[in-house]
């Protein structure tokens, strides 16, 4: 008995020391902002807290035109890519036609490779068709998900074959059945997707990087990588302020949806 | 029911994708392919990827073995949190460690480079917080800010990803063979690793084969936190642009990077197909 308690508190000892340890970097990314540089690598629980690192942050870049490009741009994507591969997925799981192994085997592959990858050669498409430096052509690379369709092909063969012939026995054509059985179906899935396309678009980086010159298109992490640097110079609470900045709304959308995000991904059941 | 007979209109539902597919993804995938294994007369040559070899084989070597410790290392602090998760007896500390370890799911690549920038660095808050401490001298603190950082980063981004899936798998089990390895005497630990792990295999490999490509992808980490040689091939690639717009090099770079998550990718569908997940 003895043993056994002292082996449980050991384990919630190693609980807690783990999840401190995990959000260690985030407390001191918050501890810099919200404190002078003086105390930016000394912790000293008395000293005077300050909001200047955030209000010289947001002076020094447009951090408004910043969150509505990021916006505009995740808005997007998530959206065309919920039509998009919501009718591909519907064709893979339900319809037979010519080369759908083939097609099915390329969008694996894409599964594979990630478009930062192809950045290059995407590059070039975009300076023919004339869409360097505009938020669509921050967006087209990813305007289809293999993930996506993956995800919701899976899910899509799952919903029982008799709940579509019923549909279509009370008149729906086959859209209707994906909009009324399908789609239902997969609101879970959707929703996990959702969050997590939200977040990885939120916070990408290197191809608008590569694609954006003006503050007209540029989102709100290439805004960000203006304060690390040289030029800049290194201020630690600066930049940690500009950070929470640009990640804030996302962690608060989390706090604030975390329940619902973390069944729906556990609902998904990814194999 | 459609999927019986052949159809056009199954065709004309992928279309779409296909066409971005086919535009964005194939096109870019086999003319970097192509150019990787072109020389400037337009002959086939293997000049780019002697060059390639010549330059950065140290880089290489060191992107497979920052990627692959990583995956490794990602596996084992995921599989530590899902099992504490749900094999540890509820309590406070169970939930306090469920709800923090999701928070870098949410933080950037790059924002989590700048907060391991500060945090790691010689005169960063991990080395005044050990010194204050008074676990180390004030002259001992030593930057971790080389291949350790790039690790600490990556697996610090990618455990709540894993997690999440194999928490969620692992939930999903039934209890009945948990409750019976532990009524016939199986320690927690032991219950983990002989009932519930092989169970959610499927979910843990396709976790860790998403992570290993999206790591393999990632530019900003190894620029911000280990900017010296030796360094991973995105940052390569870069500079073989930005410094000398040396694009036969960069892509023979990029079919390298292609070569390793196809490794993955092999991976990944012989247990798909093994398994019956992907039919």
């Amino acid at each position: 008995m003895h043993r056994h308690a002292v082996r449980d508190r050991l384990a919630s000892a190693g609980a807690w020391a783990l999840g401190l340890a995990w959000l260690a970097p985030l407390l001191y990314a918050a501890w810099t902002a919200f404190h002078s540089a003086e105390y930016a690598t000394r912790f000293d629980l008395l000293a005077p807290m300050t909001l200047e690192n955030f209000a010289r942050a947001w002076a020094a870049a447009p951090f408004p035109r910043y969150f509505l490009n990021t916006v505009l741009i995740v808005a997007l994507i998530v959206g065309a890519q919920c039509i998009l591969c919501t009718l591909a997925a519907y064709a893979f799981a339900r319809y037979r036609f010519r080369g759908r192994d083939l097609v099915f085997g390329l969008v694996l592959l894409q599964l594979m490779i990630t478009p930062d990858i192809l950045a290059v050669v995407n590059y070039r498409t975009m300076r023919l068709i004339g869409a360097v430096d505009t938020i669509w052509g921050i967006a087209l690379p990813y305007l289809t998900s293999a993930f996506g369709i993956f995800l919701l092909r899976q899910t899509f063969l799952t919903v029982p074959k008799e709940l579509d012939e019923a549909a279509r026995i009370e008149g729906c054509g086959s859209l209707g059945v994906l909009w009324r059985v399908y789609v239902p179906a997969a609101r879970p899935i959707y929703l996990a997707y959702g969050l997590v396309q939200v977040s990885y678009h939120w916070n990408n980086f290197l191809w608008p990087l590569i694609i954006t010159n003006s503050v007209e298109t540029r989102p709100l992490t290439v805004g960000l990588s203006v304060f690390s640097s040289v030029d800049q110079g290194i201020d630690w609470s600066v930049i940690t302020a500009a950070t929470l900045i640009t990640s804030g709304p996302l962690l608060i959308a989390f706090l604030i949806f975390q329940r619902q995000f973390v069944q729906s991904f556990m609902r998904a059941g990814i194999r | 029911m459609d999927r019986e007979r052949p159809s056009l209109a199954g065709f004309l539902l992928v279309a779409p994708a296909l066409a971005m597919v086919g535009a964005l993804f194939l096109y870019p995938l086999g003319y970097s392919l192509s150019a990787a294994f072109t020389g400037p007369d337009g002959r086939p040559t293997l000049a780019h990827f002697g060059k390639a070899f010549e330059l950065y084989s140290g880089d290489i070597l060191f992107t497979i073995f920052i990627v692959v410790v990583s995956t490794a290392a990602t596996a084992a602090v995921a599989i530590a949190i899902a099992g504490i998760l749900v094999l540890g007896r509820p309590g406070r500390a169970v939930a306090l460690l469920g709800w923090l370890y999701r928070f870098p799911l949410f933080i950037p690549f790059i924002v989590a480079g700048q907060c391991m920038r500060t945090f790691l660095a010689k005169n960063g808050l991990m080395n005044n917080s050990l010194v204050a401490l008074g676990l180390i001298d004030p002259g001992q603190g030593a930057s971790l800010l080389d291949w350790r950082g790039i690790v600490i980063t990556f697996v610090w981004k990618q455990v709540p990803f894993v997690t999440l899936l194999l928490a969620g798998a692992m939930a999903a089990l039934d209890r009945a063979t948990i409750d019976a390895a532990r009524n016939l005497g199986a320690g927690r630990v032991r219950t983990l690793f002989d009932v519930v792990l092989p169970q959610v295999m499927p979910n843990l490999t396709v976790a860790l084969t998403l992570s290993f490509v999206t790591m393999l992808s990632v530019l900003s980490v190894p620029m911000m936190v280990a900017g010296s040689q030796p360094t991973m091939l995105t940052v390569d690639m870069a500079f073989r642009i930005n410094a000398y717009g040396d694009y036969a090099t960069a892509n023979a770079l990029g079919v390298l990077s292609y070569a390793m998550t196809a490794a993955a990718a092999f991976l990944y569908l012989r247990h798909g197909l093994r398994t019956g997940v992907l039919r």
